[in-house]
């Protein structure tokens, strides 16, 4: 448990958790709501002793419905905001998110992940919610979703999930796994010159011309804080430029486009990933998170065989990386696609590759790491025959 | 003076959605008239609302507004009013908005005891969904999910509320709106978490299943069943049988306002914070 | 065009202004007011039901009840000096459509 901020220069032993507090007051977090869930509960734990220092808010809902909803109404009032939960409480958090999505009101979502589905295997790993991460809320919105796998990485996806929900207007979303939180591990804390940070984009018009939701000021359109002058409305339902709901067809489908359209029209930008021995790779590695990790051990064996392949790592999974993909699967002849989950990312790999090609998962669900070994035999397997 | 209520409107909105007669109309007048008398700004006053015929109400209302999902009106409430402690924040509900799907949350709120006012329309029924049974539908009434009469025991809202740590409680009926204000009123200006509810009509979903078609007849039912406080502390317990007790029932000016505590948190870490500052050479 | 219908008493500082659009014919105001100053009557030609007119504004005790209890804010009654403080439709719709 950190106790106290550490000067920015010196090594700091922080687990993950840790890590995603201390990055979401550097980015400018004053508010957090959250309700108790293993494995993210330090992330509160270090809000509650933090945000009282710099001045912020901590406030434990009473349930994980409740702290979703706390950040979306603090984000309108103008605190940058965001709230932490695992599995059950992500599940829980849908509605709201949903409702962040088509009210565009900007905040940040953690989710550690862990084995589930329900109640599953609330200390252990999983990376199971990354469907769910894109598709959880009902209806079409856009999704913008990080899965960092070092704790440097962490602090600045952190910093980067509260830029992207300020400067789109939407719901970011943190996944780590129960690996990552609770890791401790040595990271020089990024200087704030290392990064940028985004605030959202308030309206340059006087309340009487303002439109909350008016396109002619972008995709984005600036956003007031309430208790400014500005007193528009805020509705779940569909509405159009002024923020009032309608049914007109045209309205609602020029709108939900627009919402689609703000994120996916940089997709590309968004979607960070790394590269790792790829230059001639005839294999390709496809992982995120702290499998990844494990991956990059599996990678390195596989070359000291002389297997040529590499590792691609996505940073971001939301967007999905599916340029990148489409190019590999015209250099490489084959995707391992490692994940503890049975299968959910392997779907995008698949899709985005457009073409009929050996892509073969690695996955395990028992709450455990995937060992480096299983994911290197793939490789090798893989590399022998092309299957 | 006489209030401006159109001051306090988006008059471009109007007319409002709600049946001819609603009473969810007299509610948000008796509100406008208690912010006019209390003589808050529009810019200062947020109103915030959850899923319903009621819940549309922020929408006539020309301040800072929140039409929000279903039952969870109190939660994004309590995000605005956390990060403007300063400024008013109303919460406008229904019946099975604020206290089925909304249960929770409103118990919570009681128990916390910020600085908002909740005001409950409740008319007995879900309206806008087609007229299901609430968490406050009497025993023994049709609804669309009651064809053959209500078994579910229903709720005290008020009782729930003062059981809950709600530091005012007030309940007052349509029939009565210059009441409804005042108690709207005496709410919004009491620091704590006041809850407000009003006994109102729902003659469209409620009344025509219950041969109370038409909101007349649905208004004088509500008006009968009502008692004050006042009188009803000389009423024996046989006369007060299937009464409602209207007034305000419940003031503590003594429980601590979230919010303050919160700010008191603020400074006692701070402060520490100064003196390790201090001490350090 | 917002059709207002306004009646001042003769003798007395009372004035009543009701909106027809607004007003939804509830007959709540009718049935509230206790001097009989108030009235339904057919409004075909705006919809299938009735509106509420003044029947006679000399009737009116100033009890504001119908006002206070009218759920859809159609109807007013106000002192003379009053009517300056107080938006009225007619206006704000002005204001609105600009």
């Amino acid at each position: 448990m950190s106790s106290g901020h550490s000067d920015k220069s010196e090594i700091v032993f922080w687990q993950g958790n840790e890590v995603v507090a201390e990055a979401a007051i550097a980015a400018g977090c004053r508010f957090y709501a959250g309700y108790p869930i293993t494995p993210s509960s330090e992330i509160a734990a270090v809000m509650a002793e933090r945000l009282p220092e710099v001045g912020g808010t901590f406030i434990q809902m009473e349930d994980e419905i409740a702290a979703m909803g706390a950040i979306i109404g603090a984000s309108l009032a103008g605190k940058k905001t965001f709230t932490a939960t695992s599995g059950p409480g992500f599940s829980l958090k849908m509605e709201n998110i949903g409702y962040a999505c088509m009210a565009e009101v900007p905040c940040v979502v953690v989710n550690v992940m862990r084995g589930g589905p329900s109640t599953g295997l609330p200390t252990a790993l999983a990376q199971a919610d990354v469907m769910q991460a894109r598709w959880g809320t009902h209806g079409d919105h856009p999704t913008i979703a990080l899965a960092p796998a070092y704790h440097r990485e962490i602090y600045l996806c952190t910093i980067k999930c509260f830029n992207y929900a300020e400067k789109y207007r939407i719901p970011t979303m943190l996944l780590l796994d129960e690996v990552l939180g609770h890791l401790s591990e040595g990271i020089q804390v990024p200087d704030p010159s290392e990064y940028e940070i985004f605030d959202r984009v308030k309206p340059s018009v006087p309340p009487e011309k303002y439109f909350p939701y008016d396109s002619s000021f972008g995709d984005v359109p600036p956003m007031a804080t309430y208790f400014e002058g500005y007193r528009f409305h805020v509705t779940g339902l569909n509405h159009n430029r002024t923020g009032f709901p309608t049914t007109d067809p045209e309205i609602c489908q020029q709108e939900e486009m627009r919402m689609i359209r703000k994120v996916m029209k940089d997709a590309e930008q968004l979607a960070e990933y790394e590269e790792y021995r790829m230059e001639d790779a005839e294999v390709a590695v496809f992982s995120f998170g702290s499998t990844a990790r494990g991956a990059r051990v599996a990678v390195d064996e596989a070359r000291k065989q002389g297997i040529k392949v590499g590792l691609l790592r996505a940073i971001t999974l939301w967007p999905f990386p599916d340029r990148k993909i489409y190019e590999l699967a015209r250099q490489v002849k084959a995707f391992v696609v490692p994940e503890v989950n049975l299968g959910q990312i392997i779907l995008e790999v698949e899709r985005a590759s457009h073409r009929d090609m050996p892509i073969v998962g690695v996955n395990r669900v028992g709450g455990v790491p995937i060992p480096p070994g299983e994911i290197f035999n793939k490789i090798k397997e893989v590399a022998r025959d092309g299957r | 003076m006489a209030v401006d209520y159109l001051y306090y409107l988006r008059a471009d909105k109007l007319p409002h959605m709600w049946c001819p007669g609603c009473g969810v109309g007299v509610v948000v007048k008796s509100m406008i008239g208690a912010i006019d008398q209390l003589g808050w700004e529009k810019n200062d006053t947020a109103v915030v609302s959850g899923i319903g015929c009621t819940s549309r109400a922020p929408g006539y209302m020309d301040m800072n507004t929140l039409h929000t999902t279903h039952g969870r009106a109190l939660t994004f409430a309590t995000g605005v009013k956390m990060a403007a402690p300063d400024k008013h924040v109303i919460v406008i509900s229904g019946d099975g908005d604020a206290t089925a799907i909304g249960g929770n949350h409103f118990i919570h709120a009681c128990r916390r005891n910020i600085d908002m006012t909740l005001i409950i329309v409740n008319n007995n029924i879900y309206g806008m969904t087609g007229g299901q049974f609430s968490p406050t539908t009497p025993y023994g009434a049709k609804a669309a999910t009651t064809p053959h009469g209500n078994i579910d025991p229903s709720f005290d809202l008020a009782q729930l509320a003062i059981g809950a740590g709600a530091t005012y409680v007030a309940r007052g009926s349509v029939d009565n709106a210059r009441m409804v204000q005042k108690y709207i009123r005496d709410g919004l200006a009491h620091h704590g978490f006041s809850v407000i509810e009003v006994l109102s009509n729902c003659h469209t979903q409620y009344g025509r299943r219950n041969k109370m078609s038409d909101p007349i007849t649905m208004v004088d039912w509500i008006a009968s069943q009502v008692v004050p406080r006042n009188k009803a502390e000389k009423m024996s317990p046989e006369e007060l049988q299937g009464k409602i007790i209207t007034g305000e029932l419940h003031r503590n000016a003594e429980r601590p306002e979230y919010t303050d505590e919160y700010r008191k948190l603020i400074e006692r870490v701070q402060a520490k914070q100064a003196a390790r500052a201090g001490a350090r050479p | 065009m917002s059709d207002i219908i306004r009646k001042q008493s003769q003798g007395r500082d009372i004035v009543i202004i009701i909106d027809r659009d607004l007003c939804k014919g509830c007959d709540i105001c009718v049935k509230v007011c206790k001097t009989g100053a108030l009235e339904l009557e057919d409004a075909s030609d705006k919809w299938e039901g009735a509106v509420v007119a003044i029947k006679d504004v000399e009737q009116c005790n100033f009890c504001r009840l119908c006002e206070i209890q009218c759920p859809d804010f159609a109807i007013r009654v106000l002192r003379k000096e009053e009517e300056a403080s107080v938006k009225l439709p007619v206006e704000t719709k002005k204001t609105a459509a600009e």
